[in-house]
């Protein structure tokens, strides 16, 4: 198609967009809705990641002693760690130091504690390991060795936490995935049955433009741009919106999460993933006239 | 430039559209189609249109086997005709203008040769002062001129006419028909089918009459 032909088609694609407004206005509230549902998911499954990539960077095996654990207990766990060749460095957590970086990580829970009447954190060891990536098994070895010495009360590594909180990524992209990409074939029936109630209402027209000699190209181009121009604005303005919930999520429902609003917030989109958005929205529009074009000219 | 070589059409069974039909127009020829309504006149354009095939037999159209032509190409052949039909098929919404201007549309053409050629084709049928107006602002008889003003447009060799003056009192008719005369004697080729002999007793040009898909009779007209 030439520029010329193109911008004819552009020109006769916005017209139709204009004539039919009320049957379009549903097709672009269901596409919005389609590709906000699965923007949202994306957005929150860009938060957990970027959790789970926090959590990783110290990756670390710590080591819980019991409140009565005596100074010589916790020096053997020590040195059982330093001669270990997996760590990288150690480090002691008085209960107060632990204390205080609770409290520092989560303020509203200060009440909670004072009213326990003492601290409830115990003293621990962190040992940060040379390879963050270091195999499952040599890591539970030093664990099991660890939890088996007098006065340790529990072992914990925290990459099982980012390996979680990454598990909960996946989940929350599959979900998205599954109602965004349900809704989305939802969006794509009802642009195509909008579209196809347009190509019937200008049938007349596609007759007469048969008739003096119109190639099929030409009478379809400006459907085919109608649904494209149709998905990629509502592709668009759901990329805006996700970005708009991030923003606003943050500034005025996240603190009433609490605790939980590292794990629940949205991270915006980046460009890229909203330049997906779009290009979805683009395609879905597309597909729908493709089917209504197909089952019209078929009949 | 139009051959029918023993050419059949059936839609359905038994019954034939056209059968056994043979006839040649010459270019720069005027050649009418009568006969009663189901004879088969508008299958002789359809066919020629391509918009069906026949059942059997030969279709020429400017020497070239129209059954051979892909479907994609089916558009070039209908860019060489300009059609004439009886309801005139004109976009009401549309201005005069923007209906005769979409044959020219369709072949791209740059929008100072549109307005161009636009002008000069209402001219040819005296509407170019209507040029800015809608069909519902003009009379059936002006509302054909402009069918004919879009046939015409992108100077086609063939004008395919079906009926052109169905919906119109005689007095009008005899201007359509005077028209199509005009533009005949610039050497376009002309088929028309009416079932008003009347029209074609009036103007000289070939006759061939249809009866039941049949060829009845060839001949000048009187």
């Amino acid at each position: 198609m030439t520029g010329h032909r193109l911008g004819t088609a552009f020109k006769d694609a916005i017209g139709h967009l204009r004539r039919a407004k009320t049957r379009h206005a549903v097709s672009f509230a269901v596409l919005v809705l389609s590709f906000l549902m699965a923007g949202l998911f994306l957005s929150l499954s860009n938060n957990l990641r970027a959790r789970a990539r926090a959590l990783s960077k110290d990756v670390a095996v710590v080591v819980y002693f019991a409140p009565a654990a005596s100074a010589e207990e916790q020096q053997i766990a020590a040195d059982r760690v330093r001669r270990s060749p997996l760590a990288a460095s150690i480090r002691s957590v008085s209960p107060e130091e632990a204390n205080s970086a609770f409290l520092k990580e989560f303020p509203d829970l200060k009440d909670a504690v004072d009213n326990l009447g003492r601290n409830p954190l115990p003293a621990s060891i962190e040992a940060t390991l040379r390879d963050p990536a270091a195999p499952e098994m040599s890591v539970s070895g030093l664990m099991n060795e660890l939890r088996a010495l007098p006065g340790v009360e529990d072992v914990q590594f925290n990459r099982h936490w980012s390996d979680r909180i990454r598990a909960l990524g996946r989940l929350s992209d599959a979900i998205g995935f599954l109602f965004g990409g349900l809704l989305i074939l939802i969006s794509i029936t009802v642009v195509s049955g909008a579209i196809r109630l347009n190509i019937l209402g200008r049938r007349p027209e596609i007759d007469i433009l048969h008739l003096v000699g119109a190639s099929n190209g030409y009478i379809r181009g400006p459907f085919l741009l109608e649904g494209l121009i149709l998905g990629a604005a509502g592709g668009a303005v759901a990329a805006g919106l996700v970005s708009l919930t991030a923003r606003v999520f943050t500034l005025y429902l996240g603190h009433s999460l609490g605790a939980f609003q590292d794990l629940l917030g949205f991270e915006p989109l980046s460009l890229l993933q909203a330049a997906g958005l779009v290009a979805g929205g683009g395609i879905a529009g597309l597909l729908g006239s493709m089917a209504a074009l197909g089952r019209v000219f078929r009949s | 430039m139009i051959e029918f070589n023993h050419v059949w059409k059936q839609y359905q069974k038994p019954a034939w559209a056209l059968s056994d039909i043979s006839f040649t127009v010459n270019a720069g020829e005027m050649c009418f189609i009568t006969g009663p309504s189901g004879s088969g006149k508008s299958t002789i354009l359809r066919l020629l249109t391509r918009e069906c095939l026949p059942t059997d037999g030969r279709i020429l159209v400017n020497e070239t086997d129209i059954r051979r032509i892909p479907a994609s190409k089916v558009c070039l052949l209908r860019r060489s005709m300009g059609v004439v039909v009886q309801d005139f098929r004109l976009l009401p919404e549309r201005r005069i203008f923007d209906n005769v201007a979409m044959p020219l549309r369709v072949l791209g053409m740059p929008a100072k040769e549109v307005r161009r050629k636009v002008f000069l084709a209402l001219r040819m049928v005296g509407l170019h002062a209507r040029i800015w107006n809608t069909p519902a602002d003009l009379s059936y008889g002006e509302q054909q001129r402009v069918a004919i003003a879009r046939a015409v447009v992108n100077n086609p060799r063939i004008i395919l006419a079906d009926e052109p003056t169905g919906n119109l009192d005689p007095d009008l008719a005899g201007e359509i028909m005077s028209l199509f005369r005009e533009i005949n004697r610039q050497g376009t080729t002309m088929l028309i089918c009416t079932h008003d002999r009347e029209i074609v007793r009036k103007f000289a040009g070939r006759v061939l009459a249809l009866r039941e898909g049949r060829m009845r009779e060839r001949g000048p007209s009187s």
